[in-house]
């Protein structure tokens, strides 16, 4: 008895939101015969019924509202597809894989490099090499991407998706820190020796004492130059060092060479040192959250995050060169692929032409050189205006891992046996490495 | 809405099917000659059995067959034979220490469990004002999404301003250690997470004992008082054998619950160097890293500790629990 | 026990009673002051203004208290809907799991037939394998049935009697009744429909009240079948529609509306909770034979 009238009252609630749905969708459907045929080479603009495109990402609360916004403007636009939201940012990964496992999975999803590398290899994903080469669309020029950027998606010399955001790790700085300390702020000559001067005057206790002075109390620091907990990667340092973790090749894994002992060694000094707070710290009060309090004064972070548009007196600064002047950055790298046995692969594929540009106009850092344009930019974001130059000039020398089919099996040896000891255990790198290295190497076989 | 329909219309059709099922399978074996009592038994859990040959069986198998393949989920399937299990037994630097951490947090974090929510449960079965409210208080804890308990005892486990760290800090001072790193050090991962498996005490593991202490019969205590039988000696010899077969399915329970502790872990995210729980190789095994066919051997031989520990506490508790219908032994 | 122990009568054991009462008021009150605790947190945290968790020093009462954030909350996402939707799983699921686990751990507790104690082993084992690996596959039967995408997923299964859990523990609250209660009853000419409706279910009252709730919070906070099974946003759950508070990539996490959430879908389990565990104090004293 109970049962059934809360039955009813489900079904009334679902049905009230059902329909207040309904309403809004006629809406865009209604809107859609006008706009006909703008949104590039659907020729003709006459199709009879739209297809449903379902699409599939990790967004969150706030970024679905935004996307369903450009998703209700291009649905308008287009007179061959219809784009269904479907996300949610739990458990993407295991979401991804058991749908796509079966015939059931989206038509576009989005997809992380390390990801995208795993399911080109897998089959998993359309390939759209030769699409790309015969649309006439801004978002298939191939030659306007940076070419890092297309990497994790290249299997084997075919395309398998397209990155919607490239953002190179950058350096945000505390510029009233800075200004406190007397130091200028960081500019393209900075290596890792400036950077060191810089996080020690940026390093001081209760008494006002900076670490380079006479007396510092390293126990009773209330301000870190810098922070680190395992991010930004070790393999930034190393390849600034000029050093490499894979070879090109993908064969084995160099890192006992002095370039990368050194870059390690530097890592291990300043996770361990008393530049950068103890990792029961960073636990505590929050990776982030302690640049954000200005308890650090600098800290690496992806373009895209809001460090610079939300927190006061934060700009991002290219991050410091190697000692031998070497620019390199890591480049976190997301994109969108289309499901290799979706049924409508033609719509699907315009649909991720049209919703990758689309995104390249919403987030920073879009990853083609075209839209590369400090004055365009600006005006899109205008609360990040400031830092724009130097995300820009970083573009050029980011880099993404080298992913492959393999990576996973890699990275989880070269974080839990040599990044995890040293991070937590206070390790040395000299010591493991011996020890890692053929682990490292084997994974790669 | 047509969605909400169809599914209810397909709802109301399985009982049906089921129904028809279980007196097919009534009469037929009574064709076969059992007994009417046999007969309806097999028909009563004939339900199961169905659910069980058409989502469990091909899952079960599939997992089983995997385990002796080299699988990546979406490529080609490959036999290797017993490959999977040598490598984890030989090669594997992640496997030892994880077979190792689990056991040891199942060891600790099951007693506490178990015997924590048993006294629990007697307290809450006494009748004193309030008691309605103090029953609800100590159930929130099964109500809480796990995500927000895992924040909770992020929090707890703080080491500066953390309230675990300032109720024990005497302690450490005792013995002159300074506030320790609970996820980072290798030394406290253990100790944390068999801290915070007390958690587990309240809520569901309370609410089953409580049900169970309901069902003693009170003649036997008052003809104990009679007796002048103490409060522990009514305890030893009256609650416990009463309620033994409870107790029973709270261990058997408990230690499926122990050796497959998951989310918690995934979500506090320590440091690995103590080792990670089994469950979580087979996820990482088998979602990131994509080796379908390692994390099916890994989860094949956490089936089987599980499987033999369960057997084992079966096969002891012909000595201990107590079934008022003597039917089982 | 308690009532049992009033019983006994001299101004010895009244006063014993009195200073037993007490102590166990002591600590049953100071042992739901720690559980409460954690609570006051998450309630905290959802009145925040910002919903910082590493806030330093931690603001207990937040000033003013954002009220509001529960409403937002709730209009952020659909969530009329997503209670509907899960009024909908809870209800089908519910009914038909009490129904199947009961007659089920009937069977298994009452009767023996070739092969009983095999079956039931295998029930249990049913629980022991990590569900990853179990994951993909059974994926693939309901997509075989064409049935992914709809709600059949999480509810038709139900009938099946699911939950091993429910029906390891209905069949050892069966096993803790006297044998004599049926064997009268049979005596008497009922029939087992009779036996069970009237003799039995009866008697473990708790423990299917017990399984109830147990369900209810199941299937009102089931997570992963929902997010792998539902594959349009209109029919997400409210428990999946939480989790978008969890932010994204680029995006934070809002842990107020995250606990806001957290406390309005643990509400419901709470009231119904607090309302049936007065049953648990009077299931048996009624039922005749046991006392």
């Amino acid at each position: 008895m109970l049962a059934s009238v809360l039955l009813v009252i489900a079904l009334v609630l679902s049905a009230c939101g059902g329909g207040k749905n309904d309403n809004g969708a006629n809406g865009g459907n209604g809107g859609n015969a006008a706009n006909n045929g703008s949104s590039g080479n659907n020729s003709g603009g006459e199709p009879a019924q739209k297809v449903q495109i379902r699409l599939a990402t990790w967004a969150g609360a706030d970024e679905a509202k935004e996307l369903q916004a450009i998703l209700d403007d291009l649905n308008a636009k287009s007179g061959t597809y219809e784009i269904v939201q479907d996300s949610n940012p739990a458990e993407y990964d295991t979401r991804m894989i058991t749908q796509l496992s079966g015939d059931s999975g989206p038509d576009l999803f989005w997809v992380s490099a390390q990801r995208a590398a795993q399911f080109a290899a897998g089959g998993v994903m359309l390939d759209i090499t030769d699409r790309l080469a015969s649309a006439s669309h801004p978002a298939a020029d191939t030659n306007d991407y940076y070419e890092a950027s297309l990497g994790p998606f290249t299997h084997d010399g075919k395309i398998y998706g397209l990155p919607w955001l490239q953002q190179p790790v950058m350096m945000y700085v505390n510029k009233a820190l800075f200004d406190e300390a007397g130091l200028d702020y960081p500019d393209e000559s900075w290596t890792w020796n400036e950077f060191l001067d810089a996080a020690k005057k940026l390093t001081k206790d209760a008494n006002g004492k900076r670490a380079d002075e006479e007396g510092f109390d390293a126990n009773n620091t209330v301000q870190w130059g810098f922070t680190l907990n395992g991010w930004p990667p070790a393999q930034m340092f190393i390849w600034q060092n000029g050093g490499e973790v894979i070879t090109e090749d993908m064969k084995s894994s160099p890192i006992d060479t002095p370039e990368a002992k050194e870059a390690l060694n530097f890592y291990a000094d300043l996770v361990q040192g008393p530049l950068v707070p103890s990792q029961s710290i960073i636990r505590d009060r929050g990776f982030d959250q302690m640049f954000r309090n200005g308890q650090v004064a600098m800290f690496m972070g992806g373009a895209a995050d809001n460090l610079d548009s939300t927190v006061e007196n934060v700009q991002a600064f290219m991050v410091p060169a190697g000692p031998g002047g070497t620019h390199v950055t890591f480049g976190d790298i997301l994109g969108m692929g289309i499901n290799a046995k979706t049924k409508n692969p033609d719509a699907a594929f315009q649909a991720l032409l049209d919703l990758t540009d689309a995104i390249h106009h919403w987030k920073i850092m879009p990853p083609r050189k075209s839209l590369a344009d400090l004055e365009t930019l600006k005006e899109l974001h205008p609360n990040k205006a400031h830092s724009l130059e130097a995300i820009i000039a970083s573009m050029e020398y980011a880099r993404p891992y080298r992913y492959s089919e393999k990576y996973p099996d890699w990275d989880n040896i070269f974080w839990t046996q040599l990044m995890d000891p040293i991070i937590n255990a206070g390790a040395r790198p000299d010591d493991l490495i011996p020890k890692v290295k053929p682990l490292l190497d084997n994974a790669l076989q | 809405m047509e969605n909400h329909l169809a599914t209810l219309f397909r709802w109301l059709l399985v009982p049906v099917a089921l129904a028809v099922i279980a007196f097919l399978i009534y009469h037929l074996f009574r064709w076969f000659g059992w007994k009417k009592k046999q007969a309806m038994g097999l028909a009563l859990v004939s339900p199961w059995i169905v659910g069980f040959l058409i989502f469990t069986l091909y899952p079960l198998g599939d997992s089983l067959y995997l385990s002796f393949t080299k699988s990546s989920i979406f490529g080609k399937t490959e036999w290797v034979g017993l490959d999977n299990y040598i490598k984890l037994f030989t090669l594997d630097i992640e496997f030892w220490p994880s077979v190792r951490i689990t056991l040891l947090y199942a060891l600790f974090s099951l007693p506490i469990g178990v015997i924590g929510a048993l006294l629990i449960a007697m307290l809450l079965n006494n009748q004193i004002k309030g008691i309605g409210t103090f029953r609800t208080i100590y159930f929130l804890p099964a109500v809480l999404p796990e995500v927000a308990v895992a924040l909770l005892w992020r929090w707890m486990f703080n080491s500066e301003s953390g309230i675990l760290n300032y109720i024990l800090s005497p302690f450490f001072k005792l013995f002159g250690m300074g506030k320790p790193n609970w996820f980072g050090d290798p030394d406290f991962i253990l100790p944390a997470f068999i801290i915070m498996s007390v958690w587990g005490i309240f809520g569901t593991n309370t609410v089953v004992f409580l049900a169970g202490l309901q069902g003693v019969p009170r003649s036997l205590y008052e003809a104990a008082e009679i007796d002048g039988a103490s409060g522990f000696r009514k305890f030893l010899h009256i609650t416990v054998p009463q309620i033994s077969p409870v107790i029973l399915l709270q261990i058997v329970m408990g230690m499926i619950g122990a050796l497959q502790i998951f989310t918690i872990a995934m979500f506090v995210r320590p440091s690995t160097a103590a080792g990670k729980f089994m469950n979580q190789l087979v996820y990482e095994r088998g979602f990131t890293q994509m080796h379908m066919g390692e994390a099916s051997a890994i989860a094949w031989v956490l089936f089987l500790i599980i499987l033999v520990l369960t057997l084992l506490v079966f096969r002891s508790s012909p000595a201990w629990v107590h079934y008022e219908s003597d039917m089982k032994r | 026990m308690a009532r049992s122990l009033a019983a006994g009568g001299g101004l010895g054991t009244r006063r014993m009673n009195a200073i037993k009462r007490a102590l166990i008021y002591i600590i049953v009150t100071f042992l739901a002051a720690v559980i409460l605790v954690p609570f006051f947190w998450m309630l905290s945290t959802a009145l925040q203004e910002k919903g910082d968790i590493f806030a330093w020093p931690p603001q207990w009462i937040p000033d003013p208290p954002q009220w509001r954030n529960f409403a937002e909350a709730w209009t952020a996402m659909p969530f009329n809907r997503y209670l509907g939707n899960t009024i909908f799983v809870v209800v089908l699921g519910i009914t038909a799991e009490l129904a199947s686990a009961t007659i089920v751990a009937y069977g298994f507790a009452r009767f023996r037939f070739p092969g009983s104690d095999l079956i039931f082993l295998i029930l249990l084992a049913t629980m022991m394998l990590p569900f990853h690996v179990t994951l993909i596959p059974t994926f693939l039967i309901w997509q075989h049935f064409g049935l992914v995408g709809e709600f059949d997923p999480l509810v038709l299964r139900a009938w099946t009697a699911w939950g091993p859990f429910y029906i390891f523990l209905l069949r050892q609250f069966f096993l803790t009744i006297p044998r004599e209660l049926d064997d009268a009853a049979e005596i008497d000419g009922a029939n087992t429909l009779q036996t069970f409706f009237l003799i039995m279910l009866p008697q473990i009252r708790p423990a299917l009240l017990a399984v109830a709730i147990f369900a209810f919070r199941g299937y009102w906070n089931d997570f992963l079948g929902p997010l792998i099974y539902l594959t349009d946003m209109k029919l997400y759950t409210m428990n999946v529609g939480m989790y978008f508070f969890m932010g994204g990539v680029n995006e934070a996490p809002q842990w107020n509306y995250l606990m806001a959430m957290s406390i309005i879908i643990a509400l419901p389990v709470v009231l119904l909770f607090f309302v049936a565990q007065r049953y648990f104090i009077e299931g048996i004293t009624f039922t005749g034979l046991k006392d």
